[in-house]
């Protein structure tokens, strides 16, 4: 079983950024889409997450999944903790206490269990990210998407991340779309690459990285 | 930073005292007590109001009628400020109405109130038309700056639009509340005092301002004018301390 887009078009005003485009995700692996700016990655995973509207295309083993996504930036409400912020996402899913073990947990599992009361504004960049990799771990999502997140976090950070989210990756071996232009993430992270060219956004090559 | 804020504080002090200072000095020059009646006399008169037996019941009516017109504000102005906000049609349809009771001169809307009201409920209503566009606009302005991004990440992990609003917008939109709230205050507590003027009703600081004009005691009218002054300052220091006790992320 996997997760197949046929048939995409999407069009912003008279940029077509998707004109019948396929493209496949193996469930329970991590994909990497590679490609430059522009070429509709972040397009495609708006489209996958259901911020975007498709102009039409075909979806088979979307229906009632559940996604969580890490973008480029932590995307905290400001208004809430760290764990508030995790429990936000969990509150339609689990009652109150299984929501609190589960935030707890993942909180632990990054590293940010004494932080639990602070507010994103007194936290680094790095920390918030990381509140947000918990965020979307915790959730029980189907298919995990992901914009660049470790863009704008430093290099040796960006190392430990990686780790992190390899080891939180092997607990539950969700599906994960990883968007991202460096190509050493993507061989680090990744099971499956596509390069991608546009727009109109192009498969140019799928590379099967073996370990 | 200590020094700096009590630097500012005796500055503005100074201030008060240089405005009471340039009051005696005109009341002096013109010479007359009915025209302008020296400070001391009007401190005098305001001792006296502050303990006479319908001082209380008289600010009470009319910070209940404040209060009264606020809330219904705030209340509307939150349901139609938030339905505004989120939708294009609902804006370019209230927007006729907040710039026809924005632009409305107050005075006509109050000689049309008390054609339609009896005399209690007319401030109340002058406040309310005062102070709901304020509160309104505030909040069109705040929904329209909440962070996309903050809503499209809900909406990816499928959060319920009712928790949306009320944990992502409505918090995002707070400052703008308050600041609509703080601004509207001001404009509404001088609205009602001068629909109480006009409408007279039984308790009101603005029936007993025009009681004192009528019998020509100034420093009276003089004594309820800085009561008003001090009640409106305290109302704005109220609701800066709520701020602060809500805002409590920044």
């Amino acid at each position: 079983m996997s997760f197949i887009i046929r048939r995409l078009n999407k069009s912003f005003d008279s940029l077509e950024v998707f004109k019948e485009f396929n493209i496949a995700f193996p469930e329970n692996r991590v994909t990497c889409i590679l490609g430059p700016s522009g070429c509709g990655k972040t397009t495609l995973l708006n489209i996958i997450s259901g911020t975007v509207k498709p102009d039409s295309g075909e979806f088979s083993g979307l229906a009632g999944k559940r996604i969580s996504y890490i973008y480029q930036e932590p995307r905290l409400l400001p208004w809430k903790t760290v764990i508030g912020n995790i429990e936000f996402v969990l509150k339609d899913v689990y009652p109150k206490r299984e929501r609190k073990e589960q935030a707890n947990r993942f909180m632990e599992t990054v590293g940010l269990v004494e932080f639990a009361g602070f507010y994103p504004g007194q936290l680094s960049g790095g920390m918030k990210q990381r509140v947000a990799i918990a965020r979307a771990f915790a959730y029980p999502s189907d298919i995990l998407l992901m914009d660049e997140p470790f863009k704008s976090i430093d290099m040796e950070l960006r190392e430990s991340l990686v780790r992190e989210f390899k080891n939180l990756w092997a607990a539950d071996q969700r599906t994960v779309i990883l968007v991202t232009h460096d190509r050493e993430e993507a061989l680090s992270a990744g099971h499956e690459i596509y390069i991608l060219t546009g727009p109109p956004a192009a498969l140019a090559e799928r590379v099967i990285v073996t370990e | 930073m200590r020094t700096f804020t009590t630097r500012d504080k005796i500055i503005s002090l100074s201030g008060a005292i240089l405005l009471v200072l340039v009051w005696k000095a005109v009341s002096l020059l013109t010479g007359s007590r009915l025209l302008l009646p020296p400070p001391e006399e009007a401190f005098v008169s305001m001792i006296k109001l502050a303990f006479s037996a319908d001082f209380a019941v008289a600010v009470f009516g009319t910070v209940i009628r404040g209060i009264m017109g606020f809330l219904i504000s705030l209340a509307l102005g939150m349901v139609i400020g938030v339905l505004a906000g989120l939708n294009r049609t609902v804006n370019s349809l209230v927007t006729p109405l907040l710039v026809a009771v924005r632009s409305a001169p107050v005075i006509s809307v109050i000689l049309l109130a008390l054609v339609w009201f009896r005399t209690d409920f007319v401030p109340v209503f002058i406040g309310l038309l005062v102070m709901f566009p304020i509160i309104t606009t505030n909040i069109i302005e705040g929904i329209k700056s909440v962070d996309r991004e903050l809503v499209d990440m809900a909406r990816s992990y499928r959060v319920k639009l009712p928790r949306i609003i009320l944990e992502v917008y409505i918090p995002a939109i707070v400052p703008f509340i308050t600041g609509g709230i703080a601004s509207a205050a001001g404009i509404g507590w001088k609205a009602i005092i001068a629909s109480e003027v006009l409408s007279q009703p039984r308790y009101g600081i603005g029936t007993r301002m025009q009681n004192a004009q009528s019998y020509l005691l100034v420093e009276e009218v003089i004594a309820w004018t800085i009561i008003a002054v001090i009640l409106s300052y305290i109302f704005e220091n109220m609701i800066r301390f709520i701020e602060r006790k809500i805002v409590v992320w920044r």
